[in-house]
């Protein structure tokens, strides 16, 4: 007589998750840490973009219709940063990054806020030639601060949670592009440990950012 | 006294006020809320923290004159984001934390789905407000609401204006498609309708009103909000809360007050 697994969920999903993003996006780079932290197989597609690479928000149009990242899983598809981070959380292995206290939650988002309000902006400009003092300036007391909080911390928020998938993307962009990292040894700590999470270092390829790119402009639905 | 005690006082609450006696309940949490009637991140706060039955103390940051670079804010919050907020010892600014913090501290059911695909669309839907919709929602509320409210002779950027409304009207297509045959934006009540709220509000406060009232339901979504009592199971309506055309003129933003705690 066999016996149904006592309190799990039967998997009714049949098909591989496939995902498409584009190389050198930061979006894209989110999502695919997070798999690595989570064990979340995916079927990677990443094609490049010849008109620019958004790098502040979580999606951008390719075409009117087509969206990247994207993820599509039976008859399930959605696409943007927050979306696939949080399909991907749930359909990963063990207990998900989303933390049960109030306060480390709030901390979380903060951070992913920040990433949006500044980090995003400020690394659009590093990456594409268009930085200036001002930018380099706001860069310099973000990555101090998050130095001296990953002095304090294993992780952004405490334990590790959805900011750290989140700051890790901007993190390997700025080292791609020029950013000496070695002036914020903690954070060089966090990636490591990072890393270990994932079972090693990324392993996508990555990352030809092309200064002549420009910011692509969204469009609409 | 920091900048929070300045500006959105807890008051007198001897005598039996909500959380100011007796044993710390979960209920019983005062929040300080700084932040701006016309800032929709603002406005999604204090739905939330209504849906969730908690009780916020809100005032006024005067970003128009940039009082988010105050040293007195910046102490705080590092890079002067808004909006913030104060729980006794602890302080956490925009809207994305502030909404998670409330939705974990508050009473009612979470605003998160627990089903995957359920709360990956609503993150989409989310997604879709903040990245395509609040750009240019906010551009009309400068130009029509705000501008000429500080400067009555401001004149308004047609040109601005003009494309700020035909980027704004797929936008708001492809919600009112999304909400047929659905009483909330994926179905149940969630985040999704609290961002969509606050946006969809704003946008009816401005002469591009009509952009709303063209999609049939987007308004009757809209109007089903304006009876809906609170996720928490309280007698209160968040969307009583949303602050009229007066209340922006006066810079006022409404405070939540539970009474039958």
């Amino acid at each position: 007589m066999a016996f149904l697994g006592f309190g799990r969920k039967k998997n009714i999903n049949t098909q591989e998750i496939e995902f498409t993003g584009i190389s050198g996006h930061i979006a894209t780079l989110k999502c695919l840490i997070l798999a690595d932290i989570r064990g979340v197989s995916l079927s990677t597609t990443l094609a490049s973009y010849d008109v620019g690479v958004d790098q502040v928000n979580s999606y951008q149009y390719l075409d009117s219709s087509k969206i990247v990242p994207t993820v599509k899983q039976d008859d399930f598809t959605v696409s943007g940063t927050h979306a696939i981070m949080t399909y991907i959380d749930i359909r990963g292995k063990g207990a998900s990054l989303t933390p049960r206290k109030a306060r480390v939650l709030g901390q979380q988002n903060y951070w992913i806020d920040i990433c949006y309000e500044i980090l995003g902006p400020v690394t659009q400009a590093v990456t594409t030639g268009t930085a200036t003092d001002d930018d380099k300036k706001l860069l310099n007391k973000l990555l101090t601060s998050l130095n001296n909080l990953l002095g304090e911390n294993l992780y952004v928020a405490g334990p590790l949670t959805f900011a750290d998938p989140h700051i890790a993307a901007y993190i390997y962009a700025l080292g791609c592009s020029g950013i000496d990292m070695a002036l914020y040894p903690k954070i060089g700590d966090w990636i490591t440990r990072l890393e270990s999470d994932m079972g090693g270092p990324l392993k996508i390829e990555y990352y030809l950012m092309d200064p002549s790119q420009q910011t692509a402009t969204a469009q609409v639905a | 006294m920091d900048i929070f005690d300045q500006r959105a006082p807890m008051g007198n609450v001897e005598g039996g006020g909500y959380g100011s006696s007796g044993d710390m309940k979960k209920t019983q949490y005062m929040l300080q809320l700084l932040g701006a009637p016309w800032d929709a991140n603002t406005l999604k706060c204090i739905i939330a923290a209504a849906e969730q039955g908690m009780e916020i103390h809100s005032g006024y940051l005067d970003i128009l004159n940039d009082e988010q670079d105050l040293e007195s804010y910046r102490s705080i919050f590092e890079f002067g984001t808004y909006p913030g907020l104060k729980e006794a010892d602890y302080h956490v600014a925009g809207a994305t934390g502030i909404l998670a913090f409330i939705n974990a501290r508050g009473l009612g059911y979470s605003l998160t789905p627990k089903n995957v695909t359920e709360a990956a669309t609503q993150d989409f839907w989310i997604d879709v407000a903040v990245t395509e919709a609040t750009p240019h929602i906010n551009t009309l509320v400068q130009e029509q609401m705000v501008k000429p409210m500080i400067d009555a002779s401001y004149p308004q950027d047609k040109s601005v204006i003009d494309q700020a409304r035909v980027n704004l009207e797929p936008i708001l297509s492809a919600l009112d498609k999304q909400l047929t045959g659905k009483p909330y934006i994926i179905g149940k009540y969630s985040f999704a309708d609290v961002h969509w709220t606050a946006l969809i509000h704003l946008l009816l406060l401005t002469e591009s009103s009509d952009l709303v009232q063209q999609q049939s339901e987007i308004n009757r979504w809209y109007s089903s909000l304006a009876v809906r009592k609170s996720n928490c199971g309280q007698s209160i309506v968040s969307f009583s809360l949303l602050p009229n055309i007066e209340d922006i003129k006066q810079k006022k933003l409404s405070s939540v007050k539970i009474d039958d705690f």
